[in-house]
């Protein structure tokens, strides 16, 4: 059953008097329980999608297309649902959990305020309810966190904690954006750990955000990597390493160095990663890519199914025959 | 020819230990990664090698020169700029936003070769732009107008412009974009092979380490837990700290199962 | 509960670069330049001579080749405004360099030394900083005796504290960067990486400062040449000229007082403006 579903999703941003585009056409569906990892390099607008999702886009900006959460219609809430919306439905934890935390009130006052406001729970309950939130997401000795200050937690503690806020409106969607990228790596495994069993036991829905497509796979059901404001490809993670079918997929897998052998040498994907706004009117990834034709730059492609994918890329089909070491783009 | 010596080198701030007792070397044309997380202590060994810091005990020497105190005369810093230069990690804040590449470099030119005429350093300039990758255009550009895998192409020009024995890059890919990263790490690698410089790499990625370095050591609260030729110290850790790094790198298709514990 | 892990939303800086400055810092940025124009020429370009007296002309009113009027002692109104804008109006540039160049060296100096110095440095500020500079000033003066040049250097130098404390945090934000620790690295000598690095990156917060500053440096003139411990009369001078004036606000003439008060309030609120619309656009460029 579709909990959230994105349509033709648009956005488009005043930058210094002019209008600039950041989402150019996004599709997604998640499912009830689902998780879905948005993958991306800096200017693809995952973390937009995101915010549009939560309607926390920066003033002045225009939405267009469709975001439908559990059927209803979300770019049409007014004030007070939206408030239940965030509160209930769609909650979202960002990169830097000491951006969200207060720095002078406790974390016990940080989490018993949103139970208080928007459970209506007293205040002895909500402590107790906080302590739960807190074991639920690793804490143990919530009692005495309860009573401390941000400085006095590290980074994946504070992280856990806004985890936990997260979870007090008793969400079906939780956001997540680049959660674990200020963590350590043994953090950030703790922290995908804890994100991985609530979506489990809560049969949570989950949009992992990230840039990171090792990480990405490791927890979630579904990739969709985004390239330029758009999604160039969605398919189940362990397809997705196995068989990726976007050049830039193949590009980007193949660009990371290997954890398990030195490489004689990286294949690289020349040039830079292009922002949205900047975007031609052909496949965005033309210029960088090593199978362009001239229909690559005429044509804007189209998501289309190629067996079990969902692939923005005229050329799939055609690289699809060839071996996948052919696919695997030039070397700079 | 044994380009870095470090021999028990400590380094406490106020009643707080950063760097206990460290030693490692480094030969010519090759690398060595430094391996930690945060307050580890590898951030301060860097600093302490780049002469940005002085240790509270031990001894550095670079190119056989002791630098363990500070440079005390104007050539004394200049011949230490020539054994070892430093790749910070974020190409943001590592570059003066109002030079362009060419004024920069021009700058680290005449302060090293007083002797060279204009024509000589632009000839230079040039030469270490092609070399890192740079274009035309790009060398006359500002920092704001460039990206971020270009600042990083550019403060590794600068460092080059020195002529170091020895270049420290301290997570000088990480802040990249993957689809950058391996340009970058790619271009590390002919740098290293066309001019025989060291490498110090100081990185959390255990990736990007196993691509670049020779020989690893894991930092763990200022100490080294492990040392030795990186495919040792990753196929086989014999520290359970080691292994906790290595179990800790995402993998598709394996949930994260490591038990949350505060 | 989502509501409280919204991030700030701040307008992009090239939004934020386009707005701050505005109609009203255009405006005031040319009222600065007219003003320092007359500043500049305004004694030959006076109509009369600011200090030829005519008794029988006090207190009249504007007529044809008087487009202000006469002061007590029947001197030219416009051409003493004229004439009194060097004083009024140079003075606090004098007192304001002197300030910035004092300041922003010792701000600079401490944030690239830290350690001792730096705490020493803010020590010294604090104190200096919790006594208002008027009073210093008056202080001073008090001791030195009256004139321009002792009321001048004594604001100056009234002024560094306020001037280092801004330059220091920015200088210390600056030399925390990559960059200055790769030029140190490089060799470079720490003059060199203070006067041609760190000091043109920090530069537009220090103009953004040194022309706020400019506006109390106005007033405090002023008010000093009106305690007569500054300008001493009968040279032309706004501050001065608003004393003098009293007489005659007290006998139904005020035109001497307001056109000097005007005068001053206008270019006070001008630099004010200028300052606030410099300060502002440097933190949007920041904010990236």
């Amino acid at each position: 059953m579709t909990l959230l579903s994105l349509k033709a999703l648009r956005v488009v941003l005043p930058v210094g008097g002019s209008d600039r585009q950041v989402l150019r056409g996004v599709d997604l569906d998640i499912a009830e329980g689902e998780s879905v990892g948005l993958v991306g390099e800096s200017g693809s607008s995952k973390s937009m999608t995101a915010r549009a999702i939560s309607r926390m886009l920066p003033p002045g900006a225009r939405v267009d297309g469709r975001i439908e959460f559990d059927g209803c219609d979300v770019l049409g809430l007014g004030r007070k649902e939206l408030r239940t919306y965030r509160a209930h439905d769609v909650a979202t934890v960002f990169q830097d959990p000491r951006a969200a935390l207060n720095p002078v009130r406790t974390i016990g006052d940080f989490l018993c305020e949103g139970l208080r406001l928007t459970m209506g729970m007293p205040t002895a309950m909500a402590r107790r309810r906080a302590v739960d939130l807190l074991a639920e997401v690793g804490i143990d000795d919530g009692e005495r966190r309860l009573r401390q200050y941000p400085h006095q937690l590290s980074g994946g503690l504070l992280q856990r904690v806004v985890i936990a806020a997260a979870l007090a409106g008793e969400p079906r969607l939780l956001l997540a954006d680049e959660p674990t990228t200020a963590l350590d790596v043994s953090t950030q495994a703790e922290i995908v750990a804890i994100l991985d069993r609530l979506r489990r036991t809560r049969g949570l829905a989950l949009l992992f955000i990230s840039h990171d497509l090792d990480l990405a796979a490791s927890i979630c059901d579904r990739t969709a990597v985004m390239y330029a404001g758009e999604i160039v490809e969605l398919q189940a993670s362990t397809e997705l390493h196995r068989a990726p079918r976007h050049p830039y997929t193949i590009g980007l897998l193949g660009a990371r160095p290997d954890i398990e052998q030195a490489l004689p040498r990286l294949r690289a994907i020349p040039g830079q990663p292009l922002a949205a706004f900047e975007a031609p009117p052909g496949c965005a990834f033309a210029d960088r890519c090593a199978h362009c034709v001239a229909a690559c730059r005429a044509d804007h492609p189209r998501l289309e199914q190629l067996s079990t994918a969902l692939v923005r890329c005229h050329r799939a089909e055609a690289l699809q025959t060839h071996s996948p070491g052919l696919a695997k783009g030039k070397v700079s | 020819m044994r380009l870095v010596e470090v021999d028990r080198l400590s380094k406490s701030f106020g009643d707080r230990l950063a760097v206990t007792d460290v030693s490692f070397t480094l030969e010519a044309g090759t690398t060595l990664a430094i391996v930690g997380e945060s307050g580890s202590g590898k951030t301060t060994i860097a600093r302490m090698l780049a002469g940005l810091e002085t240790p509270t005990a031990g001894r550095i020497a670079v190119c056989g020169d002791d630098r363990s105190r500070p440079a005390r005369r104007a050539s004394e810093r200049r011949d230490r700029a020539r054994q070892l230069q430093i790749v910070f990690q974020d190409p943001y804040s590592s570059l003066d936003p109002r030079q362009s590449l060419s004024t920069c470099l021009d700058e680290v030119l005449r302060l090293h070769h007083p002797a060279m005429d204009r024509a000589a350093r632009a000839a230079r300039v040039a030469e270490l732009a092609s070399l890192t990758g740079l274009d035309g255009r790009q060398q006359s550009a500002l920092p704001r107008e460039l990206s971020g895998g270009q600042r990083q192409r550019v403060a590794i020009a600068r460092a080059l412009a020195a002529e170091p024995a020895v270049m420290l890059l301290d997570e000088s890919v990480s802040a990249l974009d993957v689809s950058v990263q391996a340009q970058i790490l790619n271009l590390l690698a002919d740098i290293r092979a066309a001019t025989g410089v060291g490498y110090i790499l100081i990185s959390h990625d255990l990736a990007v380490v196993r691509q670049l370095s020779d020989r690893s050591l894991v930092l763990r609260h200022g100490r080294v837990v492990e040392h030795g030729p990186t495919s040792e110290v990753l196929d086989q850790p014999t520290h359970p700290y080691t292994r906790l790094l290595r179990d800790s790198v995402p993998r598709p298709g394996r949930r994260p199962a490591r038990p949350a514990n505060s | 509960m989502t509501a409280m892990v919204l991030p700030g939303v701040r307008p992009t800086h090239k939004a934020g670069r386009a707005s701050a400055f505005g109609l009203a810092g255009r405006l005031s940025a040319a009222v600065v330049i007219i003003f320092t124009v007359v500043a500049l020429i305004g004694p030959w370009v006076a109509p009369h001579d600011p200090q030829a007296v005519d008794l029988k002309a006090s207190f009249w009113g504007p007529d044809a080749g008087h487009l202000l009027g006469y002061d007590a002692a029947g001197r030219d109104l416009l051409s003493r405004l004229l004439a009194g804008a060097r004083t009024s109006f140079l003075g606090p540039l004098v007192i304001v360099g002197f300030a910035t160049l004092l300041g922003s060296s010792i701000a600079v100096a401490a944030a690239w030394y830290g350690r001792w110095l730096d705490s020493a440095v803010v020590a010294v500020l604090d104190v200096a900083l919790a006594f208002p500079g008027l009073l210093l000033a008056v202080l001073t003066v008090a001791i030195v005796g009256p004139g321009l040049p002792a009321a001048t250097l004594a604001l100056g130098v009234a002024y560094v504290p306020h001037m280092a404390r801004l330059v220091r945090s920015a200088a210390l934000r600056e030399v925390g960067r990559d960059y200055v620790d790769a030029l140190r690295v490089q060799g470079l000598p720490a003059v060199r990486i203070a006067v041609r690095h760190v000091l043109p990156n920090i530069w537009p917060i220090v103009i953004g400062q040194a022309a706020l500053t400019l506006a109390w440096a106005t007033v405090d003139l002023a008010a000093l040449s009106y305690l007569g411990l500054g300008v001493q009369p009968p040279q032309p001078d706004w501050g001065v000229m608003v004393a003098a004036g009293q007489s005659g606000v007290l006998q139904g003439y005020p035109a001497e007082s307001v056109v000097a008060g005007v005068c001053l309030v206008v270019a006070a609120g001008a630099f004010n403006l200028l300052g606030q619309r410099l300060l502002r656009r440097c933190e949007g460029a920041r904010a990236r």
